[in-house]
């Protein structure tokens, strides 16, 4: 059902495609990857890469990847458990951060994604997921950001379950096709 | 309605769908101790060559987890068992080589006198392969316990309703008996990640 909804989701801003104006951007963000009420992992890193591309409105399109990987958990008197991988690929819609503007730009995400979780002893799995957060970007320069993000992800898990995550990156965006 | 509204309307319903379903599972480690036992001793399992009808002492644990009070909090919202593991330091006081392993009984008005019957029983092994040198410990922690696991599907199947048996036993790895044995588990502690509601 998720799948389906992300799809309808995508196909709804395909009609904006054609009207993609330059610049495009691209970028980079690394930061903390938080596990939310999972005792199993503690936190780790996560590192990604991205586009940005304008949408009519106020709205930006973001194709992302990203690569996490959790901290180990640790219980006193039985050892601790390597933490899982989180790796990703899905599109993000910011509601707020303009391409190729000087300033401060605060604003909202909403993003859909695949997740793929790794680890030794249990199955890899591809799971759909949602997200959202909020961050706000300095335009230092028309074509340089620097951006700070806190974004929750909500994975689709076994029998109407989800894990969650919570992720604080900083990142820096580089447009290029300026007019 | 314009496009202007509908690009703030349509993230926020699409959040509040999420927060409403899913949101509210967590996942939780549960450990139960198998040893030392409730007098806070060690077990000690010795079979030196005894017919396959006599009881082998500390053989059979029950695995209640009903009692734990976390278990309880989620068993009756259980949406996945995850993982299941183990915490084991054991030690062979034979100066040959054992093998550790653990048969599951979902059944617990089932007794088994020794590993022997067990094993002509078809009861599910659901960890083997640790080896113990003649005369040494071993240690194997929670990350490690994974490769020893096996049926874990039906494992997590049992898990999930709280109460079974879980049998101690060995064999010798070159031979495959199972009448020659003595190993002293100084801690066994049985691991489940579950994911689940409140």
């Amino acid at each position: 059902m998720k799948s389906f909804i992300a799809i309808i989701i995508i196909a709804l801003f395909l009609p904006a495609v054609p009207a993609l104006a330059e610049p495009v951007g691209f970028g980079v963000s690394g930061g903390a990857l938080v596990p939310v009420s999972q005792e199993d992992q503690s936190t780790g890193s996560i590192f990604g890469i991205k586009i940005r591309a304008n949408l009519p409105g106020p709205l930006v399109a973001e194709p992302n990847i990203q690569f996490g990987s959790f901290g180990n958990a640790d219980i006193t008197g039985i050892g601790s458990r390597d933490g899982a991988s989180l790796n990703s690929y899905g599109i993000d819609i910011t509601l707020g951060d303009a391409i190729a503007r000087v300033g401060f730009k605060p604003y909202f995400l909403l993003g859909g994604a695949v997740y793929n979780t790794k680890r030794d002893g249990d199955v890899t799995t591809n799971k759909s997921g949602w997200s959202f957060g909020a961050g706000a970007a300095l335009g230092i320069r028309e074509d340089l950001d620097i951006d700070f993000r806190g974004r929750l992800n909500i994975i689709s898990w076994e029998g109407s379950s989800s894990k969650k995550s919570f992720e604080v990156t900083v990142g820096a965006s580089y447009y290029v096709g300026l007019k | 309605m314009n496009r202007s509204k509908l690009s703030y309307i349509l993230p926020l319903a699409l959040i509040a769908l999420t927060i409403a379903g899913c949101v509210f599972t967590s996942t939780v480690v549960i450990t139960q101790k198998v040893a030392p036992d409730v007098n806070d001793e060690p077990i000690t399992l010795v079979d030196q060559g005894y017919p396959a009808d006599t009881r082998i002492e500390g053989c059979e644990q029950l695995i209640d987890l009903t009692k734990n009070a976390t278990f309880n909090d989620f068993k009756a919202n259980i949406k996945n068992i995850d993982n299941v593991g183990f915490y084991l330091s054991a030690e062979n006081n034979l100066f040959s080589p054992t093998m550790f392993q653990l048969f599951l009984v979902p059944d617990t008005s089932k007794h088994y006198l020794s590993p022997q019957m067990l094993v002509d029983s078809l009861a599910d092994l659901v960890l083997t392969g640790v080896t113990i040198p003649a005369r040494s410990q071993v240690t194997i922690d929670w990350n490690e316990s994974m490769q020893y696991i096996t049926n874990l599907d039906l494992f997590k199947d049992v898990i999930s309703g709280g109460v079974f048996s879980l049998y101690l036993a060995a064999l010798d790895p070159q031979s495959g008996a199972r009448d020659n044995f003595n190993i002293k588990v100084d801690s066994l502690v049985f691991i489940v990640t579950l994911t689940g509601k409140k």
